[in-house]
């Protein structure tokens, strides 16, 4: 599963990592308003959110190891 | 019975466009160009900007020059659409590509180097440049300025019909799960293919929308043809752009068979009519033992070179005229990510797969965009194949690069104008029924009141593994067709054991039921047609039947079950023939 770390020192809590995420992997806290990855597994390493931070605060740390299915089958 | 308002948040809007992807939002503002005085609402789980696929790519845009259009309209017939496509539509498609890139750069659109496309086709006269990948927050906010309403994080699950007409949908909020109902003159289906989730950066795509239609009574044509495939590298996931060029077998065999439609498009930019084939080459390799397959990256110099750095800024810096200031940004950090990441070792040799993605749309729609449901219209890849416009092939047109961008817009410009003017002369509109309203919400729901059962992305792993294999998607035979069916119908018999515990999961539920559908309209239409055409391909009917006049596959939803039917393609009015 990808790690996305969000560095809460640089963070505004602007929100564009919630709004660029297409696969709804963001909340956000309702009291502090931080956001958070809430669903890490939906994260297709699309990078929107990383490239979308305008403080560089967020980086999506991708797993290479996670399973694909197979493209040849076993017949 | 109790009002509408008892279950749930009540939306009323005269068009309802579900998706604000390129197409989406090319239907909303041409929708409300065409009668300003209708309210339009664009829903969509994404926020506004950046959903669907169209920024997630190239951002390539083909088209076809002035006095060119003969030409790609009898080339795609013969070699693409091979006779299933709609010569009339195509032809109308070919007269509107530069009127239809016109309008979309009116809205704000950040084109580059239009007047110095080049020619990226060594057949069809076609030219391309590109867009920077931003291009839906402009487009969302001329859309705004025109007097578009928006909701975000909206999952549509149903249609809501009175008779034969659409009168609305219901769905629900993905953060809260609260329920709405939205009351509509006229939905424009404008969310997306079906793409199985399996290429991730493609997997918005996951065909609730067909879903959708599908059960409000739509039929389906061409379902036989979501099968595209495209090269990735097994270590990063992504796509390897070139490396079809340069890819070796175990052996260190070069496999130059390209495997395209016509050798002299073997030196074209990225492989234009990418072929189903080549994967099917790759296949055929690993079974006779000769796997796996790897690209030679230092044969490879496509990224480097002046043209790749133009069209996949991946490294370097494009020119001047051709820069795109975000793509170039997001570009470099996949680069480096998956160059710096994903690479295990600093061997040359690195393992490439065919990557199934699909580019599953078979909602059939009319000259107008319409279904056969009144008042329900579908917009972009969710009914490319079902239009019928480029025959044999999944969305986009041909697996032209370039061609997906603009055939989106191409068809909100239409789908858009279509509604409003259904709306506008609508005496009538239909009425929201409480019965069917209430057994839609519970079925929506059911799977966020069950305390055990299955997860969707457990039954969506199973899905993939059925999807993604080449001897069951790019290579058919019939054997392996019944036992794909087979076991896509065991997992639709698992379906009614999905939990969930959000509006998160409870969105997921939905879409696994939609990539089990579309598996099965797949494989039943792939049965149907005994004969290889186009990206159909099957190892028992390797050859094209022209014994008879050519069919389209359709399928409708009958009781619930999935009936199969012919429709004779109207060769003798068109004027492209085999031979």
């Amino acid at each position: 599963m990808n790690l996305i770390k969000i560095d809460s020192t640089l963070c505004t809590k602007c929100g564009m990592c919630f709004k660029s995420c297409w696969n709804d992997v963001f909340r956000v806290d309702k009291a502090t308003r931080q956001p958070y990855a809430a669903y890490p597994e939906d994260c297709v390493e699309c990078n929107y959110c990383e490239v979308s931070c305008p403080v560089g605060a967020l980086t999506v740390i991708i797993d290479y190891a996670k399973p694909m299915a197979s493209c040849y089958g076993n017949k | 019975m109790n009002s509408i308002e008892h279950f749930g948040k009540v939306i009323s809007t005269d068009i309802l466009i579900v998706g604000h992807g390129i197409s989406g939002l090319s239907a909303a503002i041409t929708a409300k160009e065409k009668n300003p005085a209708l309210k339009v609402l664009a829903v969509d789980k994404a926020c506004v900007g950046f959903g669907g696929k169209a920024n997630k790519g190239g951002g390539h845009i083909s088209y076809i020059p002035e006095g060119a259009e003969e030409t790609y309209v009898e080339y795609h017939t013969r070699n693409l659409g091979d006779y299933l496509n709609n010569q009339d539509r195509l032809r109308r498609y070919a007269h509107s590509t530069v009127k239809t890139l016109d309008k979309w750069e009116s809205w704000g659109v950040s084109f580059r180097a239009r007047d110095d496309a080049f020619q990226a086709h060594p057949i069809i006269p076609w030219k391309m440049f590109v867009v920077d990948l931003d291009m839906l927050i402009p487009m969302a906010k001329h859309a705004r300025q025109a007097g578009v309403e928006f909701m975000e994080k909206v999952a549509i699950v149903d249609l809501l019909t009175d008779g034969d007409q659409v009168c609305g949908a219901i769905g629900f909020d993905l953060v809260t799960a609260e329920i709405l109902v939205f009351k509509a003159k006229a939905v424009v289906l404008a969310n997306g293919n079906q793409n199985w989730r399996v290429m991730r950066m493609w997997s918005s795509s996951r065909g609730e929308g067909i879903a959708t239609a599908w059960r409000a009574g739509a039929r389906m044509r061409g379902a036989e043809f979501g099968s595209f495939v495209n090269m990735i590298s097994v270590e990063h996931f992504q796509v390897s752009y070139g490396s079809e060029n340069a890819m070796f077998n175990a052996k260190g065999e070069f496999m130059d068979d390209r495997a395209d439609l016509d050798g002299n498009l073997k030196d074209t930019f990225g492989g234009a009519d990418l072929g189903g084939t080549q994967s099917i080459s790759m296949y055929k390799q690993v079974a006779a033992g000769n796997g796996p397959i790897f690209e030679d990256t230092e044969k490879n110099d496509y990224p480097s070179t002046p043209q790749g750095m133009n069209i996949v800024p991946e490294v370097g810096r494009a020119a001047d005229n051709w820069f795109r200031p975000f793509a170039h940004k997001w570009w470099h950090l996949l680069w480096e990510k998956n160059k710096m990441g994903g690479y295990k070792t600093s061997s040359k040799m690195k393992e490439v797969a065919p990557g199934f993605i699909g580019e599953f749309g078979p909602v059939n729609v009319d000259d107008n965009w319409m279904t056969n449901i009144k008042g329900l219209f579908a917009s972009g890849d969710i009914c490319a194949g079902g239009i019928q416009i480029f025959g044999a092939v999944p969305a986009p047109p041909g697996r032209n690069r370039g061609s997906g961008l603009i055939a989106a817009v191409y068809h909100g410009i239409h789908a858009g104008p279509a509604a409003a003017d259904y709306v506008t002369g609508l005496e009538k509109p239909g009425q929201i029924d409480p019965v069917q309203l209430q057994a839609l919400q519970e079925d929506m729901l059911v799977p966020l009141y069950r305390s055990q059962g299955v997860t969707a992305a457990e039954l969506t792993w199973k899905i993939q593994c059925i999807m993604t294999p080449v001897p069951n998607s790019a290579l058919k035979r019939e054997d392996r067709l019944k036992a794909a069916l087979a076991e896509t119908l065991a997992l639709k018999a698992e379906l009614p054991k999905l939990v969930a515990s959000d509006g998160h999961s409870l969105s997921a539920c939905i879409e696994t039921k939609a990539m089990v559908l579309c598996a099965e309209m797949f494989f039943r239409a792939s049965l149907e047609r005994k004969e290889t055409r186009g990206w159909h391909i099957r190892e028992d009917f390797p050859s094209r039947d022209d014994s008879a006049n050519p069919y389209w596959v359709d399928l409708e939803n009958v009781g619930g079950e999935m009936a199969v039917s012919r429709t004779e393609v109207p060769l003798n009015h068109y004027v492209y023939q085999p031979g």
